[in-house]
């Protein structure tokens, strides 16, 4: 008589978890590549630029060059593109320095009405707290 | 194309690399938090209102839930939602939603919509933050929300259950940190 195969046993909640955790850490390496290795074929790309320009020009060549052949249209929308960056990291810091102002008081008030209220425990500014501390 | 020009490019990208991976990620997880502070708000009102008493389990473990999130928003992206969806077959749901549905059907008829309203709406507002995490992912699907718009797609039984799966695996990897760092 054949032996009956050996039956496989459910997946519990513990193998679920494991999995996940392989295949999570596998991803987030796989993120962590793409993302660093963008930036060192960036640059690779900016020091072959710099390669070809080594010995005929200095530093001082390249950046009147730049600016040498940057025209007007050129000129305006780097313009843009920095003032467009310059007032997002303005507005950024503003929103932080209100919600560290109002956040406080805030949750004081509701501390009134609710003593047992929970917290997020974000930083003051609602920003993500440094690992540790969390 | 001329060095210069060249060089100038790469240093427009490498500015661009920046913005994608550090600025944008910190606005959508900024977002979120917004979202998710709104709704905290919203029903801690509607407990200061008397509807429901902040002691109840339905209104503690809601806002424990909420509070979760507001922590690990960075954590929520898209890979993990599909990793979840693949991995955790839905054996049985999380303890803390079986024990959150118990209290809630505790309420009374009108309080119990109200509150799985702030649970649909808190599940409405971490697709939208999965799905918006990446730049490029939110310049493809941005358009198209004006055809579909995202809340009707959590109202799909599949990605809800994976979104409500999401959600407590999140919840449930804090518990299991702090239990660790307890026993540490």
């Amino acid at each position: 008589m054949a032996d009956t195969p050996l039956q496989k046993p459910p997946r519990t909640v513990l193998d679920n978890q494991l999995s996940f955790k392989k295949l999570d850490t596998v991803a987030e390496l796989g993120r962590e590549l793409i993302k660093w290795s963008a930036l060192v074929l960036l640059g690779y790309w900016g020091y072959r630029c710099v390669a070809v320009m080594a010995g005929t020009i200095t530093f001082a060549d390249i950046a009147v060059r730049i600016l040498g052949n940057l025209t007007v249209s050129k000129g305006i929308i780097a313009l843009l593109t920095g003032s467009g960056w310059v007032y997002g990291l303005a507005q950024r810091s503003l929103r932080r320095r209100f919600v560290e102002r109002n956040a406080k008081t805030k949750n004081d008030l509701e501390r009134v009405i609710d003593p047992k209220r929970t917290s997020s425990n974000l930083s003051s500014k609602g920003t993500t707290p440094a690992k540790g501390k969390r | 194309m001329n060095a210069d020009v060249a060089l100038g490019s790469v240093l427009a990208l490498i500015g661009l690399w920046f913005a994608v991976y550090y600025l944008w990620r910190d606005f959508r997880n900024d977002a979120f938090r917004d979202d998710i502070f709104f709704l905290r708000d919203r029903m801690f009102l509607y407990a200061a209102q008397g509807n429901i008493s902040f002691g109840h389990p339905a209104y503690a473990i809601l806002r424990e839930r909420m509070n979760v999130l507001l922590r690990h928003g960075p954590d929520l992206t898209l890979t993990r939602f599909i990793l979840i969806v693949a991995t955790h077959k839905p054996l049985t749901p999380s303890l803390s939603l079986v024990a959150w549905e118990t209290a809630v059907n505790e309420l009374p008829t009108e309080v119990q919509a109200k509150m799985r309203d702030f649970s649909a709406r808190v599940a409405i507002f971490v697709f939208i933050h999965v799905m918006y995490y990446s730049f490029f992912r939110y310049m493809a699907i941005r358009p198209l929300v004006f055809l579909i718009p995202l809340p009707k797609v959590v109202e799909s039984p599949k990605v809800a259950s994976g979104v409500e799966r999401l959600e407590s695996e999140t919840v449930e990897r804090e518990t299991r940190l702090i239990g660790r760092a307890a026993t540490a």
